[in-house]
């Protein structure tokens, strides 16, 4: 920085230079104007002077116009025409001043001779001296000198008394006179040394002035720089953020500021948002008691508030605020805070307890799938043996009967109270009835412990490693489990091909089938809602070369295009709270594609329904990851 | 230097340079001189006193050059005033009235002291002494030879040193000359046309 501030001292110098030589050339061109004016003074006044002093030259009674007037227009005029006008064309350089040092020098003679040779004109010759070293350039002392010397050597070679007052002086006489005007040039010369060493002084302090302010104006474009990118950076953390800040009047409770983004959130416009009663008017009745307890914030306390505010569109929007209090500019007390929409964090609040709950009521039906599988077998075991056992003594009582008919061995006073206790309990009809009831409670048993085993295999622990699953069997497990899902609204049918054993994870494929046979019994039930139709959801399964496929159909209402690319989305659901999460289809997708290598794709028609299909390499491995979110729509 | 301005500068000072030549020319070209009386003229009516030179200067009342001789000659009279007896006649030529003479140079030189001026009506007396250019000077001795002829300025209305004021210096303070006259700068006294008695 101290390099840049300074700069290279020969760079200064040349900048010094330069600045000296622009001076120069500026003190150059103010004393050719100068000299112009003058120039075209003297011209003036040398006619002035022929005119006062010898106007007419006289024969007798006889007069004309005296030459000195003609010389002063013609030869005055001649004089002061040339610098005149390269004061003008050439203002500043060398020939200009040089040009005109001879003419004041000219003058001079010229004032000399219409004064006549007063000893007084004389001192015009070192007045234009002094004159001429306004330039500080001491080389136009040269011609001027060189003119004195000239005009005095030669008019003492061809006049000398006019000039000397002798008809004989040495050829040096001219000496005496330039030597007095070399005298006054030394001075001069002396001076403009002493003022060009100024001049430079003045350049050299300039251009430190100008350094110093470059650098100071460096400094402050990069502080401003550094401010504007500084408040930027602010402005962008402060405005482009889902947070909102806001500052609001204690007294009046009415927004000073609220951030841009208070637009995009609840659709009105920022001012809006200034106006006075806006909080009151569009808080939620439920939490209009808590806007009116900022007021309760001490000075530089600080608090948190959850409150609705009603959307431009109607809706209740969960906004949080952290906020704390102070003063403005004014000095009046003001509440500053971030407001952030929380509405999707209360909705996933909820979904989340919804599935703790569900996640509960799972985990209690595995135990207790769990814990009657034993009671089941054993109640099953028994009836069984109570079936057989009945079976049994009904054909013993049969004989019985029989030889007691034929040979009567009881009296007949007990055969008779038999007969009366068949009569009592309608032995032919218990006869008749008691294996049925026995096979139905033996059915009952069967079909508990099919739900309880499907239960038990849809439950399947996770397995670290991928194990060869028969796929048909667990895809009929599931088809148990979401019975009740899918009995209601729609058949469910299958279809299974001939598979071998998949490598996978059992439970985890389980879910994803689960998943998408429940989306696919909601939708149907979408559907058919208001209707008396019942939809259908089949499931088939086959293997394609090294993969097996399961595709699940439904007859619901079809995807519309408008969210196909974004059913696999995490969270996105068109369901109503509580029935669905919109997990489902991404846990499914995840499963199939991310852990096991598979495909995930659906096909689907608007008003017929869609079928998704999962494609899942038998040996476990996949060798190609395919394009997950491929899809084709019929 | 800028070649392009090289020539018309080299141009305009030829033109000044001639200029000035002609300027020092025309400053330096002298009047005619008559021939002189080597004696006082007898019909002068110009008073003399006795034992005193008598210095006779005469001038055109309007010369503008003849200014610069009666400088010269106020200079030369502050330091011979009691010595010598000076005339300034200033022409009055015939015809042109008395007042046409009271001019600048009649007051200049009535503030000379101990200068006689007067009146030269018709130029009667300048004709006697065959004056032809104003600012002609003339010294005589108290005897009345003349001693010296000729104008008192170096050039054309110049003022400054100058031969013919050193020469009647010389001749004032008895010290020998090698020429005992000086050309005359000044206008002419007569017309062109009017007739120069005692023109050479």
């Amino acid at each position: 920085m101290i390099t840049e501030i300074t700069g290279r001292s020969d760079e200064i110098d040349s900048r010094v230079e330069t600045l000296f030589e622009r001076n120069m050339l500026v003190i150059f061109k103010r004393t050719d104007r100068m000299f112009a004016y003058l120039m075209a003074g003297q011209w003036l006044f040398g006619i002035l002077i022929a005119l006062v002093y010898s106007p007419y030259t006289w024969s007798g009674k006889a007069y004309a116009m005296h030459a000195h007037v003609y010389f002063a227009i013609v030869f005055g005029g001649a004089i002061s025409s040339l610098p005149i006008l390269l004061a003008i064309l050439r203002p500043g350089q060398p020939i200009t001043r040089y040009t005109i040092a001879i003419a004041q020098m000219l003058w001079s003679g010229l004032l000399i001779h219409l004064t006549g040779g007063r000893i007084e004109t004389h001192f015009h010759v070192f007045g234009s001296l002094a004159f001429l070293a306004f330039y500080r350039d001491p080389y136009v002392l040269i011609p001027a000198t060189i003119v004195v010397s000239l005009d005095h050597f030669l008019r003492g070679i061809f006049w000398p008394e006019s000039v000397y007052g002798i008809t004989n002086p040495v050829w040096w006489r001219f000496l005496e006179h330039a030597f007095w005007v070399a005298f006054e040039n030394v001075f001069l010369i002396v001076s403009i040394r002493e003022s060009r060493r100024e001049s430079r002084a003045i350049a050299r302090r300039q251009i430190d002035l100008e350094v110093v302010n470059t650098t100071v104006e460096s400094l402050v474009y990069e502080r401003t720089s550094e401010l504007a990118t500084s408040r930027e950076q602010y402005k962008a953390l402060l405005e482009t953020t889902l947070s909102i800040p806001w500052e609001m009047d204690l007294a009046s409770l009415r927004f000073t500021y609220v951030g841009p983004q208070a637009e995009a959130i609840l659709g009105y416009p920022q001012s809006l948002w200034l106006t006075e009663e806006f909080l009151v008017m569009h808080v939620h009745p439920d939490d209009q008691q808590s806007i009116f307890q900022f007021r309760n914030l001490e000075s530089s306390g600080k608090a948190e508030v959850e409150l609705r505010l009603l959307s431009v569109d109607g809706k209740w929007v969960w906004m949080r605020s952290v906020m704390s209090c102070g003063t403005n500019l004014n000095a009046r007390p003001v509440v500053r805070g971030i407001m952030l929409d929380v509405t999707e964090h209360r909705k996933l609040q909820s979904e989340l307890a919804q599935a703790q709950k569900l996640e509960s009521v799972g985990r209690l039906a595995a135990g207790i799938a769990h814990e009657i599988n034993t009671p089941v077998q054993f109640v099953g075991d028994s009836v069984h043996f109570i079936r057989e056992g009945v079976q049994d003594l009904t054909k013993l009582i049969i004989k019985y009967r029989s030889g007691s008919e034929s040979q009567p061995r009881f009296s007949e006073e007990k055969f008779s109270e038999i007969q009366q206790a068949e009569e009592d309990i309608d032995l032919p009809y218990l006869l008749e009835k008691m294996p049925k009831a026995v096979d139905r409670a033996l059915n009952g048993l069967e079909h508990v412990a099919t739900i309880v085993r499907s239960m038990k295999e849809f439950a399947h622990p996770d397995q670290k490693e991928k194990v060869g699953i028969d796929l048909n069997q667990s895809i009929a497990s599931t088809l148990m489990i979401a019975r009740n899902e899918c009995k209601y609204v729609a058949d469910v049918e299958t279809d299974f091909g001939d598979l071998p054993a998949v490598m996978c994870h059992g439970g985890e494929i389980n879910q994803a089938v689960l998943n998408i046979v429940i989306n696919a019994a909601h939708a149907i039930a979408d559907h058919i809602a208001g209707t008396n139709h019942r939809g259908c959801i089949r499931v088939c399964t086959r293997r394609e070369d090294d993969d097996a496929v399961i595709a699940i159909s439904d007859t619901g209402g079809g995807i519309p295009d408008a969210i196909q690319d974004k059913i696999f989305d995490p969270f996105f659901t068109t369901k109503e709270v509580g029935r669905g999460t919109g997990q489902g289809l991404a846990i499914a997708r995840s499963i199939v594609m991310d852990k096991h290598g598979g495909t995930l794709d659906f096909e689907t028609e608007i008003g017929e329904g869609t079928t998704f299909y999962i494609r899942l390499p038998i040996d476990g491995i996949s060798m190609v990851a395919m394009a997950h979110e491929t899809h084709s729509v019929r | 230097m800028n070649m392009k301005m090289a020539v018309p500068v080299m141009i305009w000072l030829l033109f000044v340079g001639g200029g000035i030549f002609a300027l020092e020319k025309y400053s330096s070209s002298p009047g005619l001189q008559g021939s002189i009386p080597a004696e006082w003229p007898a019909g002068s009516r110009l008073q003399r006193v006795a034992g005193t030179p008598t210095l006779v200067m005469m001038s055109h009342p309007r010369c503008p050059c003849t200014r610069a001789s009666l400088t010269e000659l106020d200079v030369l009279l502050s330091q011979y005033r009691e010595r010598l007896t000076a005339h300034v006649l200033f022409i009055q030529p015939k015809g042109m009235p008395y007042e046409w003479t009271k001019t600048d140079l009649w007051r200049t030189a009535a503030g000379i002291k101990g200068v006689h001026v007067l009146v030269d009506a018709d130029a009667m007396e300048s004709d006697r002494f065959a004056g032809q250019t104003s600012g002609h000077v003339l010294l005589y001795k108290a005897e009345g030879q003349l001693e010296f002829s000729g104008g008192i300025t170096g050039a054309r209305g110049h003022i400054g040193d100058n031969l013919g004021l050193q020469r009647i210096l010389a001749i004032l303070r008895g010290v020998a000359v090698d020429r005992s006259d000086s050309p005359v700068f000044g206008c002419p006294l007569h017309a062109a046309d009017d007739p120069i008695p005692g023109a050479s």
